[in-house]
């Protein structure tokens, strides 16, 4: 591990291992190729959402395994949409599975996707075109912020607020402070 | 709303990931911010940067396939809306990824369109195919900029067959 200029130290990737879920193959290979100088591991490739869903339940099964780390996935898929795995990931009952970090990467520009994207739990979105240094980010984000869970009857997925900034306009939460429930998770 | 539906749980998890890629596990939780290597970002970005000579051959292909599911759509094929769908969409994440601009913006508007295409509809036909018939010139010329005098007349075209059967 070295030390930098700015003093931030230079993560290890080597024990990572990356889920890259994309049907286009070329994209996939872009993908996979810039995780590999990253430093990642262990990268695995899915083609579409359900070729990824039988990849998770066979790495994340067992919690003692090793684990899929974090799930990089497309947004338009044939077979299995990135909409469809995101569910299928926070609805799962397995801890290893429900908490999974996910990066959506979707060459939709459009707010509604990445407001659909974060509904549905991703933790960060790509916005294409796709380059290196925002890949970085996204992951390094994903490491150094991880956000709570939020768990409501509607939903289930990392806090989807950025920034905790004070309100200044009209009180419209109906939920108390009495309903709200904390957890720390313990090793 | 019930009392139960007004419930909120915050979940605070362990940092499993930065307990990986640190070297001293026991303190990840007090390290700040780290980084990966800017030398392996450089390295990551060259492999984008070097794969932009590919960008031709691989967008020919995918046009090749677009245009048979376009063939399909017209043919009355249902299930080659969500082709059409698809290719057009790899050609908007291709196109944006190595500076295409124009392809960009004609795929990335033949993606929306099939959102919403009525393949009975003569006047969408007659859209979609007005997509095809630039994003074809834009391939064989090779038009890169969206800007370019010929990139402005094809955008031009498409606007006006919008414009006439939109």
């Amino acid at each position: 591990m070295s030390e930098s200029g700015n003093k931030r130290k230079s993560y290890s990737l080597a024990s990572f291992r990356i889920l890259v879920v994309e049907d286009y193959p070329f994209m996939a290979d872009l993908l996979a190729s810039m995780a590999r100088e990253f430093g990642v591991g262990h990268i695995l490739v899915a083609n579409s959402g359900n070729e990824a869903k039988e990849m998770i339940m066979m790495f994340n099964s067992d919690p003692r395994g090793n684990n899929i780390d974090l799930v990089i996935t497309d947004w338009l898929m044939p077979d299995g949409d990135g909409k469809e795995l995101l569910q299928w990931i926070r609805d799962s009952k397995k801890d290893m599975i429900k908490f999974l970090p996910v990066i959506l990467c979707s060459a939709y520009t459009s707010e509604s996707v990445v407001i659909t994207g974060r509904d549905f739990g991703a933790n960060e979105v790509l916005v294409k075109p796709l380059s290196a240094k925002k890949l970085a980010d996204r992951i390094l984000h994903v490491i150094d912020h991880p956000r709570p869970f939020i768990k409501t009857e509607f939903f289930f997925g990392p806090d989807r607020r950025r920034r905790e900034e004070e309100y200044k306009g009209e009180e419209r939460r109906v939920t108390q402070s009495d309903d709200i429930k904390e957890y720390n998770e313990r090793l | 709303m019930s009392e139960k539906d007004d419930e909120v749980e915050i979940i605070h998890r362990i940092n499993h990931l930065k307990r990986k890629v640190v070297a001293d596990t026991k303190r990840a939780s007090m390290l700040g911010e780290g980084r990966i290597d800017p030398d392996a970002i450089e390295r990551a970005q060259a492999v984008i940067d070097d794969s932009q000579d590919e960008y031709l051959d691989e967008v020919e292909s995918i046009f090749g396939d677009l245009t048979k599911a376009w063939s399909e759509l017209k043919s009355g094929e249902h299930q080659a809306v969500n082709q059409v769908q698809v290719y057009s969409n790899r050609i908007t994440d291709l196109a944006s990824t190595y500076g295409f601009d124009l392809m960009r913006y004609f795929s990335k508007s033949l993606r929306d369109f099939s959102e919403r295409i009525d393949i009975a509809n003569k006047n969408h036909i007659t859209i979609g195919q007005a997509h095809l018939d630039v994003m074809m010139i834009t391939v064989h010329e090779k038009i890169k900029e969206e800007d370019a005098p010929k990139a402005e007349e094809l955008k031009a075209v498409l606007d006006q067959a919008i414009k006439k059967y939109g």
